[in-house]
């Protein structure tokens, strides 16, 4: 492989980007393990925590992603094939829903 | 590029993408992967949505019905942010040995590979204790009692506790035995026993007026029961037994019997169906972690033969994307799981 000139950055972030995202991964597991804590004690109503738990999650696999796995450099050369499988993943939970759930809900459940 | 170096050379054209094919290759079974476990979560959101919370009733008796929630299948959300927070930094570790090797600090890259060994192994024991603690309450797939609101299926459960609790007192010899040899013996059932004999003799129907012998033993008159406990009623009672005697457990107070000692197959409804979820999306999940961290003792049997060293700086790297893959599944399944 040739040199490049941004070899610095394609060889990875800094150790000190690695702790600021385990430490932001950190606090969002405590933000939504908080969250769920907060449904629990009647303080916080359910689909609110559903939704700070679900963006957390969200958040700290992009942080995962771009910076531990380093997909903020490679993006270019790999989301050829990541991109697929996030538009095939959701198409397959969608295929099923009108069988199972819309089914169940409106005839089995009777 | 300038028109006198287009003259002297052809244009150089590569094959391929810029990235070492180890890179690629990782990219592309990860890109399965999310395919695969697409497939579990994805079953898990569809079962779940179309279990919609509702009333049953059967045979007069009522039962409100949901899907699980963690503490209907005794789930501890601390266990599964423990080891969310156990995984988060295996991933840090992993990547700070990846960055030592680039700078040629072997030593250092090994010490961190076994940190991440040691943190993924401490994952594995937090896992096997909550599966422990899954079979000891008697939450398997197909082994939870549900859908008692069906008749044939309502029976059988029935059957099936009366058989557990005839197990559970002869074991402590409250029934059975030998009437000829124990005549004489006080009959009487002991305190903690009480429950469970309670429920045992009112399975079908309470004794309303006793069947009267006449000195030779016969019966001259049968008892007169009252009605046998419904499919539903029975789910309700052991239910309301476990959780007393798990109550017991917490609080170790008088004499009881402790759950682990009595199996009482609980009424958890849609409970098979969780239970399948459950098992299929953290049983994958945690064989993948069991395939890192064999390789993460490959890296260190090559380290202590003296054969780790810069030149695999690739192979700890595309380690790396496969670990941080696995985190990222734990990252949804977690909340997916405990937490809503």
């Amino acid at each position: 492989m040739s040199e490049h000139h941004h070899d610095d950055h394609a060889h990875g972030g800094t150790i000190s980007s690695y702790i600021a995202v385990f430490v932001a991964l950190s606090v969002f597991t405590l933000v939504s393990f908080g969250a769920n804590w907060l449904v629990h004690h009647d303080k916080m109503s359910a689909s609110t925590a559903f939704i700070i738990i679900l963006g957390v999650a969200i958040v700290k696999a992009i942080l995962v992603a771009m910076i531990f796995m380093h997909l903020k450099w490679d993006w270019s050369k790999l989301y050829f094939m990541i991109c697929p499988a996030f538009i095939l993943a959701p198409f397959l939970v969608l295929a099923l829903l009108p069988d199972i759930l819309l089914y169940w809900k409106n005839v089995a459940g009777k | 590029m300038s028109a006198v170096h287009h003259e002297e050379t052809a244009p150089s054209l590569h094959m391929g993408l810029p990235l070492p094919n180890g890179k690629l290759a990782i990219w592309l079974f990860l890109v399965t992967e999310i395919m695969f476990f697409t497939g579990l979560i994805g079953a898990y959101i569809v079962l779940r949505q179309s279990t919609p919370e509702r009333t049953i009733s059967y045979e007069g008796v009522q039962q409100k019905i949901h899907w699980p929630t963690p503490h209907d299948v005794h789930l501890e959300e601390l266990f599964g942010a423990v080891n969310t927070f156990v995984l988060i930094c295996s991933s840090l570790t992993i990547v700070l040995a990846h960055h030592a090797l680039s700078k040629n600090q072997v030593g250092k890259a090994t010490g961190y590979v076994a940190v991440t060994l040691l943190l993924g192994c401490v994952f594995m024991g937090i896992k096997a204790v909550e599966y422990k603690a899954k079979i000891d309450h008697g939450i398997l797939p197909g082994r939870i009692g549900d859908h008692l609101e069906y008749p044939e299926i309502g029976y059988q459960y029935k059957d099936k506790v009366r058989g557990e609790l005839r197990t559970a007192l002869e074991s402590a010899k409250v029934i059975g035995g030998d009437p000829k040899k124990d005549e004489g013996k006080p009959k009487e059932v002991p305190e903690e026993f009480k429950p469970l004999f309670e429920l045992f003799s009112e399975l079908d129907g309470k004794v309303i007026e006793p069947a009267v012998m006449d000195k030779d033993g016969k019966e001259t008159k049968p008892a007169v029961l009252g009605p046998a406990m419904s499919p539903l009623q029975v789910g309700q009672k052991v239910n309301q037994l476990l959780a007393q005697m798990e109550s017991h457990d917490s609080k170790s107070d008088k004499k009881h019997v402790h759950v682990a000692h009595v199996h009482l197959t609980p009424y958890v409804p849609y409970g098979n169906l969780w239970a399948s979820c459950y098992f299929a999306m953290t049983g994958f999940h945690a064989l993948h972690v069991l395939g890192g961290l064999v390789i993460f003792v490959i890296i260190l049997l090559k380290a202590a033969a003296g054969t780790f060293g810069k030149q695999h700086e690739g192979f700890l790297e595309i380690t790396g994307l496969y670990w941080h893959f696995v985190d990222i599944v734990w990252i949804f399944l977690f909340p997916l799981l405990y937490l809503v």
